[in-house]
């Protein structure tokens, strides 16, 4: 995973600090929720493999996530993420529709707000009123289509 | 000890242990004890009762303590409004309305909301009365359900969700006691089961379930002078990991232990005032998924005969 993360960065361009997510990567373990370092997963799509062995998963047309968070770590309250929707061949993806979805999986619930997405142009959007109502990990949802292009991505925030 | 004086401690036993907020109210498993019971003579009975519950910090799902941070502060407190009804001499019926209010102040972020939270009603069953057997206990079974009457984090009006008053789940509750007093002395042994039913799920088209749970309490209480009963509680609660769409969440399972002492004055016949206070235990390997709080309780219980 880290050498993928570091050869699309390389290709373009993210600031440190960025989550980089693509479909089809094999998802990792959810990250201490005490305010440490993001931590991210993916849809993998098929479920017939990823990176660390087997047949890898290869969805049709996958879109590839760059996120950040504002404030970085995660806080309790509101929220702001700035997210960049590239397809794999490195080409912003401006309009798509991009839902959020805030749930807190040990406490069942989601948030008390719902997202608001504003399209900014090239492939960037910005997510606001993403909300964490309590002290846990939270779980972020992203969806985005765009034609025939689709992609998921699923982050984990440690709210401390 | 006196039988009045017996019971007054088991009164209020069952309204300190049903009270505990071991989580926020967004988040808090049903309670399968009731609310208590009647004595043989009591035709109905009413307690009123407020409990104040600040949090300490809370465990994660790896068990691990953290301790509140500076930059939060979270505090609940609870009117109960209780009911008690006789339908026959083994058989009664409760019911029981929380209003939950609850502060926040997290960084620059303070707010206040509340409401009805979710209620409870059920019966209570007493298949083997004290004394009914010689050296055999009091036998009783309580069956139950709790009712989504609060306000979820779906409806909440505030950023940090402090006007939610409830979970949101139909919960049937079940639970087997049995009780012994001995001369100044009682003892009492309860176990419960909670099981959630399905309901929508946040993300639409989908449905969740929050885990089935299992408590226990184990208390006893001594007369320190007629009509004055203190009485010690430890108590523990877990519960599974929730599902979505039938799906288990790992590391999504909750409990903690928690317990305290409870002090019970007959005022009357008629009347008795409880107190008490539930304190969790705020150390690693002692919780998990939870708030840590300590709940402070006071309540006025009448009965009527």
């Amino acid at each position: 995973m880290l050498r993928l993360a570091l050869r699309w960065m390389l290709v373009m361009g993210l600031a440190a600090g960025t989550a980089l997510v693509a479909c089809g990567v094999e998802p990792e373990e959810a990250p201490p929720p005490d305010g440490g370092p993001m931590n991210t997963t993916a849809d993998a799509g098929p479920a017939d493999g990823g990176l660390d062995g087997g047949t890898p998963a290869v969805p049709t047309n996958p879109l590839v996530f760059a996120v950040t968070i504002v404030p970085d770590p995660a806080r309790l309250g509101r929220n702001v993420l700035s997210v960049i929707i590239r397809g794999t061949n490195g080409v912003p993806v401006p309009n798509a529709n991009l839902s959020v979805g805030v749930f807190m999986p040990a406490m069942g619930h989601g948030s008390s707000e719902t997202p608001v997405v504003t399209v900014n142009g090239a492939g960037e959007y910005t997510v606001e009123h993403v909300t964490f109502t309590m002290q846990g990990t939270w779980r972020v949802t992203l969806t985005a289509t765009a034609g025939d292009l689709s992609g998921t991505t699923v982050l984990n925030y440690g709210v401390n | 000890m006196s039988a009045r004086a017996g019971l007054a401690g088991l009164f209020a036993l069952a309204w300190l242990a049903a009270t505990p907020a071991h989580a926020g109210a967004c988040c808090l498993s049903s309670s399968a004890f009731g609310i208590g019971r009647l004595a043989l003579w009591e035709q109905f009975a009413i307690i009123v009762g407020t409990s104040a519950s600040p949090v300490a910090g809370r465990w994660d799902e790896r068990r691990a303590w953290h301790d509140g941070s500076t930059d939060y502060a979270e505090t609940e407190w609870r009117a109960q409004l209780s009911a008690l009804v006789a339908l026959h001499e083994r058989v009664q019926v409760y019911g029981r309305a929380p209003f939950v209010f609850t502060q926040k102040v997290a960084g620059e972020l303070s707010e206040s909301g509340g409401g009805l939270g979710d209620s409870q009603v059920g019966v209570r069953l007493e298949p083997l009365a004290q004394g009914q057997v010689p050296y055999v206990p009091e036998v009783s079974i309580s069956l139950g359900a709790t009712l989504p009457s609060g306000r979820t984090v779906a409806g909440a009006r505030t950023p940090l969700a402090s006007d939610v008053t409830g979970r949101g789940a139909w919960v049937l509750l079940a639970a087997l006691t049995f009780e012994v007093a001995q001369d100044d002395w009682f003892a009492q042994l309860a176990g419960g089961l909670t099981y959630p039913l399905a309901m929508a799920g946040v993300e639409p088209g989908t449905t969740q379930q929050f885990g089935t749970g299992l408590q226990a309490s184990l208390a006893g209480g001594y007369e320190l002078r007629k009509g004055l009963v203190a009485s010690l509680v430890a108590r523990v609660a877990w519960e599974d990991n929730v599902k979505v769409d039938g799906v288990s969440l790992p590391k999504t399972a909750a409990f903690d232990f928690g317990g305290g002492p409870n002090l019970a004055w007959e005022l009357s016949d008629h009347l008795t005032l409880q107190a008490g206070a539930d304190f969790n235990i705020f150390r690693g390997g002692f919780g998990a998924n939870r708030q840590g709080r300590t709940t402070v309780n006071l309540g006025c219980r009448y009965a009527y005969f």
